[in-house]
């Protein structure tokens, strides 16, 4: 859709959004992140480790002033999801809440039917859901009559780095969504991202191809190039917009007088 | 009395208020910065608000959350 | 094998059935084909009946396909009539040797005031047509040539066919398209209305476009004269063979372009004439048919018709022309060879595309060795 990106209220300059997992350190992440221009990053919630090492990045994180967005990461159906997201909402205090689930440990794919009563039951008690899922038309369509407050398809399983292996279910979703579309998972690179705006999402996120980049903050500012570039594209008109209003409209006027002729 | 948290048993003196337990365990480090994380009874959140008169009772198990880098 | 013999393996009222029986299920097709994979069969669907209905459709796709391949680009053309002496006998032409109309043939002072006129007019691209007469043959359109030359940066032929080395000494003259209308690829009708002359031979004539890919010419220009023999099969032909030239002289450009047959000298009446609307749909489904292909229209062609179609499909007109040997400097209509319908002034035609944002291309500025 045209205009600003706006979700569950908040406003996005940035359309890209960025995930904190598998970065070598807080630096390298809070790096990777500025560079991105991200103003969106995800997170997990997890029970803490009581004797090990505290994954501090909340500190850092909160500095460059991101929007915050946990994610329910680990859990394997609707209940564990909708605790997730409870918890998440107590630790920061937000009601923002990227909606997995998935069983699967293999290949990381979401449950659909899990998602979508999560996402029931999280929009009744007042959380505004971003449902990650796959890249199903039909379940798009579920997830936002439920009231989600955009739709997270993935387009590759989570850090194949395939690229938009679901490219022409995931045209349908554009095409057919009331809510934002946010192409999440499996853009391997900044052509990928690039794509994906270019055909209509209104944002991507990506996590594995910065974090595990020989470069992250390099690869970050690529991304955000690729992003930048991909939408201005849209936005000027891929294709076939050719304004060939005058030109038929002259065309069926003079159709119009030839039948007009033969009438007569 | 005996507790869990986080799955680790613990022994805690009785009437030890949600608080005082994560200081001693130093899950946080002061009571007025409670940013970033949470805390279940039983698997029922327990709102930050009123962790300083939540008493923990025997056999409770108590899970402690924050936030970490993912995806 | 040459174009001729694949021709005429085909009878004619065949190709006009493979065209009648396609449905509108078969015309969707043809138009959800991907762009740039059509084929002689979607484009029997695309001209045929059934495609009346969907003619709004496939105007807007060929808007797309002639934008999305020549921009907005539409090249300006004036044709140079150097002779109207003619040894053969057509029943439909004006120029017919059996028509009593007075005959001029340009001497060289003429051509270059001809010429200049032309090039007053802002013309570049000169497409010179002659009839044809042993008398006025290669050695002739070769002693113009340097004259033509003088004005036009690109120069086309639509003269009498000529053998292939012919084509190669006028290439070296600065020779760029050739133009040879097959006029019908019906060989009964060929025979009946070509009475008396060298036209006969309707081999000679078919092979022409092969001769001209042989010497090596820019581009070569194919089209039937609409309304001669039953159009549907004509164009058939006229598409398959474009697609022959293409696969045999890829380095030739191919041009179609659509004469209409109108009332001439003698009052030769079409047999199978094509309504406004048939004329849209055959040159859009050209278009979709090979969107590389040049379209052009002339000025047999009426204001309404052309200001409406253009858009559509085209890439070159002509304006402002004059069909007779002369008539640039002094103008004499009984030397004419048709009668034409729009007679705008040049502004006047121009001020019409431009309200479409087309762009008028008048000179080839390519760098030549």
């Amino acid at each position: 859709m045209q205009g600003d990106l706006v979700i569950g209220g908040k406003k996005f300059k940035s359309r890209l959004f960025v995930g904190t997992g598998k970065f070598s350190s807080a630096d390298v992440l809070k790096k990777a992140v500025m560079a991105s221009g991200s103003e969106l990053v995800t997170m997990s919630v997890k029970r803490v480790h009581l004797h090990g090492e505290r994954d501090e990045i909340l500190t850092p994180l909160r500095e460059l002033g991101v929007t915050l967005l946990p994610n329910t990461a680990g859990a394997r159906n609707a209940k564990e999801a909708v605790y997730a997201a409870q918890i998440a909402r107590e630790c920061l205090g937000t009601s923002l809440i990227k909606l997995e689930v998935h069983p699967d440990q293999r290949y990381l794919l979401p449950d659909p039917i899990e998602t979508l009563n999560a996402a029931e039951e999280l929009v009744r008690d007042g959380f505004t859901v971003m449902p990650y899922c796959q890249a199903d038309p039909v379940l798009a369509k579920r997830l936002a009559d439920a009231g989600a407050a955009c739709v997270m398809p993935l387009a590759a399983p989570i850090g194949s780095n395939r690229g938009l292996l679901m490219k022409e279910m995931l045209r349908i979703i554009i095409e057919q969504s009331e809510v934002p579309v946010v192409v999440d998972a499996g853009l391997g690179r900044p052509s990928d991202a690039a794509l994906a705006m270019e055909m209509g999402a209104d944002a991507v996120l990506v996590n594995t191809a910065i974090a595990v980049s020989g470069n992250p903050e390099k690869m970050a500012a690529a991304f955000r190039k690729a992003v930048a570039a991909g939408r201005e594209a849209y936005e000027a008109g891929l294709g076939e917009s050719f304004n060939y209003a005058s030109a038929t409209s002259d065309l069926s006027g003079f159709l119009k007088s030839l039948d007009e002729e033969q009438n007569r | 009395m005996i507790v869990s948290i986080n799955n680790e048993k613990k022994t805690v003196r009785d009437g030890t208020t949600l608080t005082e337990l994560l200081l001693g365990e130093k899950i946080i480090a002061d009571a007025g910065n409670l940013s970033g994380i949470a805390a279940a009874v039983n698997e029922k959140i327990v709102s930050k608000k009123d962790w300083n008169h939540y008493e923990i009772k025997e056999g409770d198990s108590v899970d402690v959350f924050s936030m970490v880098s993912g995806g | 094998m040459s174009f001729y013999d694949e021709a005429l393996s085909i009878p004619f009222s065949d190709m006009t059935e493979r065209v009648m029986k396609k449905t509108a299920r078969d015309v969707e097709a043809a138009l959800a084909r991907d762009d740039d994979s059509r084929n002689l069969d979607d484009f029997a669907a695309l001209i045929s009946p059934a495609a009346r209905p969907f003619l709004m459709q496939i105007a807007q796709k060929s808007f797309t396909l002639t934008r999305r391949r020549f921009g907005s680009v539409i090249n300006m053309y004036l044709p140079l009539y150097l002779t109207n002496l003619c040894s053969n006998d057509c029943s439909y032409c004006g120029f017919s040797s059996k028509n009593k109309i007075e005959r001029k043939c340009l001497t060289p002072k003429e051509t270059d005031a001809e010429c200049r006129k032309m090039h007053e007019m802002g013309y570049e691209n000169f497409l010179l047509v002659s009839g044809e007469h042993k008398d006025y043959g290669i050695d002739y359109f070769a002693e113009m040539m340097p004259i033509v030359r003088k004005y036009a940066s690109f120069i086309q032929f639509e003269v009498q066919p000529l053998q292939t080395e012919d084509y190669t000494r006028l290439r070296s003259l600065g020779l760029d398209a050739v133009c040879v209308y097959q006029e019908t690829y019906n060989p009964e009708m060929y025979k009946l209305v070509h009475r008396h002359g060298m036209k006969k031979n309707m081999r000679f004539r078919m092979e022409t476009p092969e001769r001209v890919g042989e010497a090596g010419v820019e581009k070569v220009g194919l089209g039937a004269l609409l309304g001669l023999s039953e159009w549907h099969a004509d164009s058939m032909f006229v598409a398959m063979h474009a697609k022959f030239m293409r696969k045999h002289y890829w380095n030739t450009k191919v041009a179609i372009s659509f004469p209409r047959l109108r009332p001439a000298c003698g009052g030769f009446e079409p047999g199978y004439p094509l309504d406004d609307k048939d004329l849209i749909q055959l040159m859009c489904a050209f278009r979709l048919f090979d969107p590389e292909l040049e379209l052009t229209i002339s000025t047999r062609e009426r204001p309404a018709f052309r200001d409406a179609v253009v858009p559509m499909a085209i890439t070159a007109i002509s304006a402002g022309s004059s069909v007779q040997p002369g008539g640039y400097v002094e103008r004499n209509d009984d030397l004419a060879q048709w009668k034409i319908n729009d007679s705008r002034p040049v502004e006047e035609v121009c001020a019409a595309l431009k309200r479409h944002g087309l762009d008028l291309v008048w000179r080839d500025t390519r760098v030549r060795a």
